[in-house]
């Protein structure tokens, strides 16, 4: 079944000047895939998770998640679509000032109105694989960049979405961090068949992945899938990596 | 670039941030403007008889310019607060605390300056509109009459006032290093220390407070006793104040304290407070909870104001004829000196009149014995007179009050308060010692309820054998009382007997002559009254709205980041009623049962002069305008958030 299906997607933000951040995307995502997305910054990559999370309008072309064009849903109908199906991991975290980190860990399990000893058991789990116990009564402010990061991932995966979408969720980690991230990710992937869509700069982190797509101008570049070794996927990931961007990419 | 022009710039660029401020400003110098074009009016000071109003603006003047301070010095606390981003960068670059108590004096003493003009020319236009409306009501000239002293005052007493707040304002930033400046701007709440046991220890004041206050309701002179009151009185003012203060107290001790309970508790109940949006409103709760206290504690201190003030002028007014009423024991009175020989046809004269008009009335004659002259009005000591038992039994059933039933030497003493001002006859003669006949009286009780509230300002009622013996010693004087249920429409007639008959050797004194000049004063005192209230009312409701507007860019973007992970807008749509549910209505409920504590006290002496129907009136047209106010700011606000997020998705 496909999880996802982007259909001649295009993106334009209108201005003083026009933008065309996506141009003519095309891909499928099957359900239980791990897909890693690359490219320069400023390639659009943001851009895309926003429109395939339904957080923005496709200019033109089709969206469709679990052979649904979400679009063309009601606002609040939408909401509920993003809730139960969706799982985010924003760039910029998106953590509430005002609520503990615990609090933001359960935010979604509570607005989907789970019972509490459920929630407390869910909770549990995920806090001791991303190592955040000892900061559960902490607000936002009061912990660091790469812990907000796992606070990002632990909240957008409690509530075991269908679908997750991941901006670059190792970008502020040490490679100790980053190995807890991914090994929960895969986890994730190989124990509930969570669909996982996740930009990332580092290809080592994109080297986990089962297929990987790159992005440039707002345009898919290429496209590879894994083969039999990590270590192989790797080496061709730098390669695509190095024609991408030569002096433009930055990691 | 002189400093004096970069200071002018930075209001310049920044004046959306400055205007919340600025606004604040400008309503605190016009409910102060209003308030002394009223206290200063003319025609204000004519009224001697209904105070009500002069008093309370007597109170009320410094009360409320001790909240335009608080107020003021608040508003410039959050309005610091939102720059410190700003402050942080100056003090990064380098500026030195002379310059910068240089900027904020310039700043302040600018935006306090427009602020004081623009307030002091809404308050003429309110008030100029205003007397023109009363005077087109009453057919009576109450004209807005041009006088300097209101702006003067108004204009020194903030000019000053803004510049002791930049004085003032180093001490906020000044404590802070740089880090703390750039980063706190942003991320303000830390987990208060204590709730708990502060929240305990709030609660216990606040309970016994209001059990001071139950009690001082309870006691016929609890008002008097009140410690607080002796001190407010022995500075001169009312002891109504004391009561204000009390309550002002037990009101911020509630939004401080007991509110930081509630939502302890609110949080400690995991089950309530992880369920749905819950987790969002209540945190969001305890996140402001410092600054919401202080806005709700302000804000129903003056709600509590409006009401209490037009409550007070609505009830004064409706008991007009009771007011007027309290100084006779009826509508009519009649003393008859012992050489009056026309009592029989004068008071036929005035039965006949009665009936002729379709008046019902009771009447009743009561003889009393004149130790000394009680027409004489230029003695020293007060006048003593004597009535029987039985004739006081009579007045008694005639004015509804228990009989009594004297034997031997007994006797009961009537006093006559208003003998002169603040002082007691009783004080004047030694009136255990009495002798009459060579009978020792032997005085069991003394009463000051009005019976016969005029003539001699003493009367000893005596048993039956007692009076005959001693009848033939004193010349006889004798009361006629009636007692007239329509008596308001009295007045002509009054003015007429009071004409007719005052020359011959006989008093008359009637109510209703009196009634119809204080109808017009209260009726007036009323309309000014309630004019100012929802002035004060409106600026009240303002603050919350000011609050309110100012924080709406976090908050939208809060709400905008929160529909990402799939919130509903139905449920953003409740989670910002809740919120202002809580921020308007519990100001309002509170400023509600405090109104009714105030004027049960007030008008202690004679508690059916403050009813509850009538006071709830107040209270429900009140609670109209808020309802209206909510729903108007709820649907502004609930569009502001709405129009953002469709924004964010083109
Ligand atoms: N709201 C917007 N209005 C106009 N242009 C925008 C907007 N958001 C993004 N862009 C532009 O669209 C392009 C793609 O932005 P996007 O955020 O998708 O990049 P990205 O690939 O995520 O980059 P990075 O790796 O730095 O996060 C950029 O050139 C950006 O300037
Ligand atoms: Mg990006």
């Amino acid at each position: 079944m496909n999880e996802l299906e982007l259909k001649k997607v295009c993106k334009i933000y209108e201005g003083t000047v026009s933008y065309q951040a996506l141009d003519d995307i095309d891909f499928t995502v099957k359900s239980g895939e791990f897909v890693g997305v690359m490219g320069p910054s400023g390639s659009g990559k943001s851009t895309l998770l926003n429109v395939i999370s339904t957080n923005d309008f496709p200019t033109s072309g089709q969206v469709l998640l679990l052979n649904q064009d979400l679009h063309r849903l009601s606002e609040d109908s939408l909401a509920q679509f993003r809730r139960s199906n969706l799982g985010f991991v924003f760039q910029d975290f998106n953590l509430m000032d005002s609520l503990t980190i615990r609090e933001n860990i359960l935010l979604p399990l509570a607005l989907e109105g789970t019972r509490f000893s459920a929630m407390k058991q869910a909770l549990q789990e995920i806090a001791m694989q991303l190592r955040l116990t000892e900061i559960l009564e902490r607000f936002p402010f009061e912990i660091s960049g790469g812990q907000a990061q796992r606070v990002a991932i632990a909240r957008a995966i409690i509530h075991r979405p269908s679908l997750l979408l991941a901006d670059e969720p190792t970008g502020n980690l040490d490679s100790r961090s980053s190995h807890d991230v991914l090994s929960v990710l895969e986890q994730m992937n190989q124990d509930f068949g969570v669909t996982i869509l996740m930009v990332t700069h580092d290809p080592i982190v994109a080297s986990h992945c089962h297929r990987v797509i790159f992005i440039k101008d707002g345009r898919i570049y290429n496209e590879m899938y894994r083969g039999e070794k990590q270590q192989d996927f790797y080496h061709e990931i730098l390669n695509v990596l190095s024609l991408l961007g030569g002096a433009r990419y930055d990691f | 670039m002189t400093f004096k022009q970069f200071a002018l710039r930075n209001v310049q660029r920044n004046l959306s941030s400055y205007l919340a401020f600025f606004m604040a400003s400008t309503i605190s110098v016009m409910v102060f403007f209003i308030f002394s074009v009223a206290y200063f009016h003319p025609d204000m000071h004519i009224a001697n008889k209904s105070m009500n109003l002069t008093v309370l603006l007597t109170a009320i003047l410094p009360y409320q310019y001790g909240c335009s301070l608080v107020f003021i010095l608040y508003s410039f606390g959050t309005f610091l607060h939102r720059r410190w981003g700003e402050f942080g960068v100056l003090r990064l670059l380098g500026i030195t605390d002379q310059q910068f108590i240089k900027l904020m004096f310039f700043e302040n003493v600018l935006i306090g300056f427009i602020s004081i003009i623009s307030g002091i020319l809404l308050g003429l236009l309110f008030s100029k509109y205003f007397f023109f409306v009363i005077s087109m009501i009453f057919q009576f000239r109450f004209e807005f009459k041009w006088s300097s002293t209101p702006i003067v005052l108004t204009f020194i007493a903030f000019i000053s006032l803004f510049m002791l707040v930049s004085i003032l304002s180093p001490l906020f930033v000044r404590s802070k290093n740089v880090y703390y400046l750039l980063t706190k701007s942003r991320k303000q709440n830390r987990r208060p220390k204590a709730p708990l046991l502060s929240a305990i220890f709030g609660i216990t004041i606040v309970l016994f407070l209001y059990s001071l206050l139950v009690n001082t309701i309870q006691h016929q002179n609890g008002l008097n006793n009140l410690f607080l009151a002796k001190v407010v009185e022995y500075l001169e003012y009312d002891n109504i104040l004391a009561i204000f203060i009390i309550l002002t107290i037990i009101t911020y001790l509630i939004f401080s304290q007991v509110s930081a309970l509630g939502i302890t508790l609110l949080k400690r109940s995991s089950r309530f407070y992880f369920h749905k949006t819950n987790l969002l409103w209540v945190s969001n709760l305890a996140h402001q909870a410092k600054q919401n206290a202080r806005n709700l504690f302000i804000s129903t201190v003056l709600i509590t104001i409006s009401i209490t003030f037009t409550a007070s002028l609505y009830t004064g007014y409706l008991y007009t004829a009771e007011q007027v009423i309290k100084d006779f024991v009826g509508p009519i009175s009649y003393l008859s000196f012992p050489q009056d020989k026309q009592l029989k046809e004068n008071i036929n004269y005035i039965d006949t009149y009665l009936k002729k008009n379709g008046y019902e009335f009771e009447r009743v004659q009561i003889p009393v014995l004149a130790l000394n002259k009680i027409e004489d009005q230029t003695r020293n000591e007060p006048a003593i007179a004597l009535i029987s038992n039985s004739n006081f039994n009579q007045l008694a059933r005639f004015l509804g009050r228990d009989m009594i039933s004297l034997k031997e030497n007994d006797s009961l003493v009537l006093i006559w308060k208003s003998w002169g001002p603040g002082t007691d006859p009783l004080a004047e003669i030694g009136y255990q010692e009495m002798e009459i006949g060579d009978r020792k009286i032997n005085v069991i009780e003394v009463t000051d309820k009005p019976f016969l509230n005029f003539g001699a300002q003493i009367y000893y009622v005596i048993s039956d054998t007692f009076y005959r013996q001693v009848k033939a010693k004193y010349p006889t004087y004798t009361f006629v009382e009636y007692q007239i249920p329509n008596w308001t429409r009295l007045g002509d007639f009054s003015a007429q007997l009071t004409e007719r008959f005052n020359i011959g050797p006989r008093v008359i004194k009637t109510a209703a002559n009196y009634f119809q000049s204080d109808l017009i004063h209260n009726k007036t005192y009323f309309f000014i009254g309630s004019f100012i209230s929802m002035v004060f009312f409106i600026a009240a409701i303002s603050f919350l709205y000011f609050r309110l507007f100012a924080d709406i860019q976090g908050e939208r973007e809060k709400y905008h980041n929160l529909t990402k992970i799939g919130l509903k807008r139905k449920e953003i749509r409740r989670i910002i009623t809740q919120q202002l549910v809580i921020f308007f209505f519990s100001p309002f409920i509170i400023a509600s049962v405090h109104t009714y504590i105030i004027l049960v006290l007030w008008n202690q002496e004679n508690i059916e002069w403050a009813p509850f129907d009538k006071i709830l009136q107040v209270i429900t047209i009140f609670g109209a305008i808020q309802i209206l106010y909510f729903i108007w700011i709820r649907s502004k606000y609930i569009r502001t958030v709405f129009h953002y997020l469709d924004q964010g998705k083109n």
